[in-house]
């Protein structure tokens, strides 16, 4: 096989060396995924697992994944808690905030879609209401592996994503991801 | 994001004095110190926070509208997610109360096991305060080795009730399970290791200059103010009052275990740092001795499943006894 | 606490509907709401008493009237008390005990928010938990969780 087929399929790492050949639009798209910045939200009580994700066992930086206070310097929000109708237009103007192209991860059963709280006066159903959402992790809270597995799928579609672009492809559709709950929850 | 204020007060903010030169800024409710979502309305005078209006309510969910439609067992796993940090104690505070309404007799073992994970609990939380706390500071190195601490303390909890997090894990009458196999040697392994990790955190943070002078006379809340605010925990123990209330009226076995209420005077940030480090310590001792004293027996509930309209008519039969 | 609750019946008479006392610390009062601030203030100030600590006030529908409830703790005797009275529910009027407990602002403000209960004299009685438009008092018997009332609300759960 030829560099160049061999190209087409991804980044070749030449053996035993430092150097690796890729064609930009891979190299970007590999970039690109690897630096996701966060935003900080922690809402509730899936940001205490949020936290724990990010902290030493499970070391969220490993994914390069960061986590930031400020929406302009964000590529993904991790709404991580339940949103009430007092919260939701604020979240709403930090997700107007953040830079394209950009990504929503919906943490837990309150994000995804109430929750606990289905039946509650102030608790909005979900923050897809108001904002577009590409991976919904469900558990009450998610398990950090769970919330680490939907962040993993997000970084193959970013990367799909970016490689179509460059390449002229239409973009592949947005079908949200769903994680489902592995185990015990919690 | 500010907005330069000149004389007069603006109709809008009722509350708020303005100085003539003052500076309004808003913080949150998304602020670098998230989480817990809260917005300040602070009025600048120079570099000097002359007023602050908190707002709150972002998190509000009416959950007492929804748990008077519920059965009370139901409700338990909401009070997990009350304060999240400390679910346990939520937990026991609704079904020490449902237990008080229905005259319910706790089996001793459930008592032990009880206190047991609420120090555990108590070690979890304050955890989290030290490692958040640090990172405000912006030593974020104190974040890493709290949730590192953290972590075991949580495979503890869940290799008991199964959850990480929310573990709904105290029943009305007892606790739904026993520990499990070999789980107090495990318990004793992590207080052996914990007791150097404190020392550890003593390094980094206690007899660190820099985190002295920024917490040492910082925030002062006299015991006056802290008082008439209806202050409680450990923020008013750091303010001079004596009130625990595991002393004042113990519940479960409490009154049976040895440990001493730190309560310091300053009422500094300082001080209240030192109140829960020294907390960590005297959970590790209370963890110790019911380790030892656990007696053997039934754990689980022993009592019926009271739906709400009985326990209605048992606070009646309780209101009636009370009034005799 | 004897001598304390002879002093304070014979101070208040009639304005104390009733009275329970659990434990040796631990005392329950039924009293008018006419006279709400002036125990409150009583109960602060008078040298057997010491109330200074509030630990909680709520308020709950009955479906009749509201109830007023108030819990104090002295930290010099280590007392415990707890003064209810109740307000009809059309004239929902109580006096506010910030200038006595100024840690009761933020109470009164959720109870106001919660039931719609008017603590007269309190300095800042406006919404505290809930968004500033919305509109009735929710944790009132008779308020319907209306859908339409929440733009933002989905289905409601078959109960
Ligand atoms: S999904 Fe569960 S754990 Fe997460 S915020 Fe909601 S109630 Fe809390």
């Amino acid at each position: 096989m030829g560099v160049k087929e061999r190209l087409e399929q991804g980044i070749i790492r030449v053996p035993g060396g430092t150097i690796l050949v890729a064609k930009l639009a891979d190299l970007m798209a590999w970039a690109r995924k690897s630096s996701m910045w966060s935003l900080t939200f922690g809402l509730s009580c899936c940001a205490i697992e949020m936290m724990a994700t990010a902290a030493s066992r499970y070391d969220l930086d490993r994914f390069g994944m960061f986590f930031r206070a400020t929406p302009r310097q964000a590529d993904v929000m991790i709404v991580a808690g339940w949103v009430s109708v007092k919260m939701a237009p604020f979240i709403k103007r930090l997700y107007e905030q953040m830079p394209e192209p950009k990504y929503v991860i919906a943490m837990g059963g309150c994000a995804s879609a109430g929750g606990p709280y289905r039946d509650s006066i102030t608790i909005v159903k979900g923050v897809d209401q108001f904002v577009p959402v590409d991976v919904y992790v469900y558990g009450c809270p998610p398990r950090p592996e769970n919330l680490i597995l939907g962040i993993l799928k997000l970084q193959e579609r970013i990367r799909e994503e970016h490689r179509a672009e460059k390449n002229g492809l239409p973009r592949p559709v947005r079908e949200p991801i769903i994680i489902p709950e592995t185990g015990a929850t919690g | 994001m500010s907005v330069p204020v000149s004389s007069p007060t603006p109709s809008t903010l009722s509350t708020v004095e303005i100085l003539s030169q003052g500076m309004v800024i808003n913080v949150g409710p998304q602020h670098p110190s998230t989480h817990g979502v809260l917005r300040l309305i602070l009025t600048l005078d120079g570099e000097q926070i002359v007023a602050c209006e908190p707002v709150i309510g972002y998190l509000h969910r009416g959950l007492e509208k929804m748990m008077e439609r519920r059965p009370y067992r139901h409700n338990i796993p909401f009070t997990d997610r009350l304060d999240y940090l400390a679910a346990l104690s939520n937990n026991l505070a609704i079904c020490q109360c449902t237990e008080r309404l229905g005259g319910v007799e706790v089996p001793e073992r459930a008592q032990y096991i009880r206190v047991l994970l609420m120090e555990l609990q108590r070690i979890a939380s304050h955890l989290v305060f030290l490692g958040t706390f640090g990172t405000d500071l912006g030593a974020t190195t104190m974040f890493l080795y709290a949730f590192r601490e953290r972590e075991m303390v949580l495979d503890l909890l869940e290799e008991c009730t199964g959850a990480r997090l929310t573990y709904n894990w105290v029943r009305v009458g007892g606790v739904p399970d026993d520990l499990p196999e070999g789980f107090g040697q495990k318990v004793q392994d992590f207080v052996k290791i914990f007791r150097q990790r404190i020392g550890e955190y003593d390094m980094l943070l206690t007899r660190n200059r820099i985190f002295r002078s920024r917490t040492q006379g910082i925030g002062v809340l006299p015991k006056e103010t802290a008082l008439a605010y209806g202050c409680s925990g450990p923020v008013a123990r750091a303010s001079g009052i004596a009130y625990d209330i595991r002393k004042v009226a113990p519940y479960e076995v409490y009154d049976r275990v040895e440990f001493d209420v730190p309560v310091l005077e300053s009422g500094d940030v300082w001080a209240r740092y030192l109140v829960r480090m020294e907390e960590l310590r005297q959970s590790l001792r209370i963890i110790e001795q019911v380790l030892q004293d656990m007696p053997e027996g039934p754990c689980r509930p022993n009592c019926p499943r009271y739906s709400s309209l009985q326990l209605v008519s048992l606070t009646r039969v309780w209101k009636a006894r009370v009034a005799s | 606490m004897n001598q304390a609750v002879e002093n304070l019946l014979q101070r208040f008479g009639e304005a104390i509907t009733e009275w329970t006392q659990f434990s040796p610390n631990e005392l329950r009062l039924t009293v008018a709401a006419s006279s709400w601030q002036e125990i409150a203030q009583y109960l602060r100030d008078e040298p057997l008493w010491r109330m200074d600590y509030p630990a909680d006030l709520t308020v709950w529908d009955t479906g009749n009237e509201f109830g007023v409830y108030l819990r104090l703790w002295s930290s010099v005797y280590n007392h415990n008390a707890i003064v209810l009275t109740s307000i009809s529910r059309e004239q929902p009027h109580i006096a506010s005990l910030t200038a006595i407990y100024p840690g009761v602002d933020w109470h009164e403000r959720e109870m106001y928010d919660m039931y719609g209960v008017i603590f007269e004299g309190h300095p800042n009685l406006k919404r505290i938990l809930l968004p500033d438009d919305w509109e009735g008092f929710p944790f009132r018997k008779d308020y319907v969780a209306e859908p339409s009332g929440n733009p933002l609300h989905g289905p409601q759960p078959v109960n």
